[in-house]
């Protein structure tokens, strides 16, 4: 049995240095693969992860309407001097009528809401932002909306939701963060939270022009 | 020898850029003017030393025009090309090793039990119940499986395939049905293996009874536990498997549906519980 092995072994193609080169390069890659694998296959980019996220969670692909690698970037309030930054990637896309909301940790967490007509609430089930501003730097949940009309300068929120029976309440103006995508960094509840801890809160929405004069005024429930 | 022959040698090899290649034929060129040398010794007895390599050198030929010939056939790029393999090979090998062997199993599938390399029998994979998969969704004599189906639906939504390879209708101690199923979903593309949700499951029989999943599932304060769920139920590199389970099961129900998606289900498997087809 051992000398038919040597046989066959003596007998196996000899291959020049082209042929070497070509076995070691396909090996390399086979065990680059299995390495990739290892670390959970990573991506090059945050919008590469984002299209996988909505792959495998049977979404259609939707167009970008929004979207933040997390590096610290800063968003500038106009009138309240506060700047906010999304620790994450986050990004918001349009399908159908519908949207979707994800949010980048190792494993992205991928949400789908009905699109509205006028302003959307879209938003991640955590999500941490950061508020700067004199002698503040908090964390805070931000409660995205898209679609917000172009002629907005100024938008505030009210945002309300009986939580654990005990009710929240949160008011304040918003970021602008371009393309229609406005930002409100809500305060979270004061009683042990979880995720989506927002979800089915009433909110009311009120945007003005940079006259000062109103704009729109929206009253909603965030979709659950 | 060694000063003529040196001078000849490294004239000739001199065009040979990849240092590997280099050394290696001048080894070869260093064999042949020894063993020409070696030969005008034997053959001329009364020949010295000098006289023989001297000889040797011009039937070897033009040292530069060796050298440049040479240089023109060993690219050094390609050799370059060769070395980095060996070394991509060799690291690889020692990585996947070193991982293999302080991590074991756990480097490729995770320290989870419920994984496994390829889903061979169309069951979840619940190790750490043993075989209790094999006993409630394969045909048996146990009086209380009411039925074991394989339904075979399947679906395709954006590369994923998605299966409902098992069912099954058992009645529980306390008399109450609880209705298993066993869903697989898996692609090709082990870098974005798909996944299902509980909370975009949702779930009707055919007397229009839906069970509520995820946040909705109902406790049963009897049992401490939910009464329904979706659970994973086995994974791979090429598969995500869940197990679907509802009791309290209407025991007059004909069918069952499952409509899967956020909002309009992307995919809907119904199955026929009298006739016990799809």
């Amino acid at each position: 049995m051992r000398k038919k092995w040597k046989a066959l072994w003596a007998r196996r193609p000899r291959l020049g240095r082209g042929g070497k080169t070509v076995r070691n390069l396909l090996l390399a890659l086979a065990l680059a693969i299995l390495v990739w694998g290892q670390y959970g296959c990573p991506l090059p980019t945050a919008e590469l992860e984002f299209r996988r996220a909505e792959r495998r969670n049977l979404l259609p692909r939707s167009e970008i309407v929004f979207a933040s690698t997390g590096r610290g970037e800063k968003y500038i309030g106009r009138e309240s001097g506060q700047s906010v930054s999304l620790w994450k990637p986050v990004f918001i896309g349009v399908a159908g009528d519908g949207v979707t909301a994800a949010y980048g940790t190792r494993q992205w967490t991928v949400d789908r809401y009905p699109l509205e007509e006028g302003p959307t609430p879209a938003s991640f089930g955590y999500a941490p932002a950061v508020v700067f501003g004199p002698g503040v730097q908090e964390f805070r949940f931000p409660l995205m909306f898209i679609s917000v009309p172009q002629g907005a300068d100024r938008a505030e929120l009210e945002f309300r939701i009986v939580y654990r029976g005990k009710e929240h309440f949160w008011s304040g103006q918003g970021f602008d963060l371009g393309g229609g995508t406005w930002l409100f960094p809500l305060e979270t509840p004061e009683v042990p939270y979880g995720d989506y801890w927002w979800r089915g809160g009433g909110y009311v929405l009120r945007l003005y022009r940079a006259d000062g004069s109103p704009l729109l005024e929206q009253s909603g429930t965030i979709p659950e | 020898m060694e000063r003529d022959s040196k001078i000849w040698l490294d004239t000739a090899v001199r065009l040979i850029r990849f240092g590997p290649d280099r050394r290696a034929v001048r080894e070869e060129l260093a064999a042949h003017l020894e063993d020409k040398i070696a030969d005008h010794l034997r053959l001329f007895p009364d020949m010295d030393e000098e006289e023989a390599e001297t000889r040797a050198l011009n039937e070897m030929g033009d040292a530069a025009e060796i050298g440049r010939a040479l240089g023109k056939i060993h690219k050094p790029w390609l050799g370059y090309v060769w070395m980095a393999s060996r070394v991509l090979v060799i690291v690889g090998v020692l990585w996947l090793l070193a991982t293999g062997l302080f991590r074991g199993d756990d480097a490729y599938l995770g320290d989870d039990p419920r994984s496994e390399w390829w889903d061979t029998d169309g069951l979840p994979r619940t190790a750490i119940m043993g075989n209790d998969d094999d006993l409630r969704y394969l045909p048996g004599e146990d009086p209380d499986q009411l039925l074991a189906l394989e339904p075979g639906l399947r679906a395709e939504v954006n590369g994923q395939n998605i299966s409902l390879l098992r069912t099954a209708l058992w009645r529980e101690e306390d008399g109450l049905q609880t209705l298993y199923c066993y869903l697989r979903v898996n692609t090709w593309r082990f870098w974005e293996r798909g996944v299902l949700r509980e909370d975009w499951m949702k779930v009707t029989d055919s007397k229009g009874k839906v069970y509520g999943l995820g946040e909705d599932t109902p406790e049963d304060p009897e049992i401490s536990g939910l009464l329904n769920g979706m659970a994973p139920g086995g994974y791979g590199p090429f598969h995500s498997g869940y197990e679907l389970y509802l009791r309290k099961w209407d025991p007059e129900a004909e069918w069952v549906r499952l409509d899967y998606g956020p909002g309009e289900p992307v995919f809907t498997f119904t199955v026929d519980l009298e006739e016990g087809t799809a």
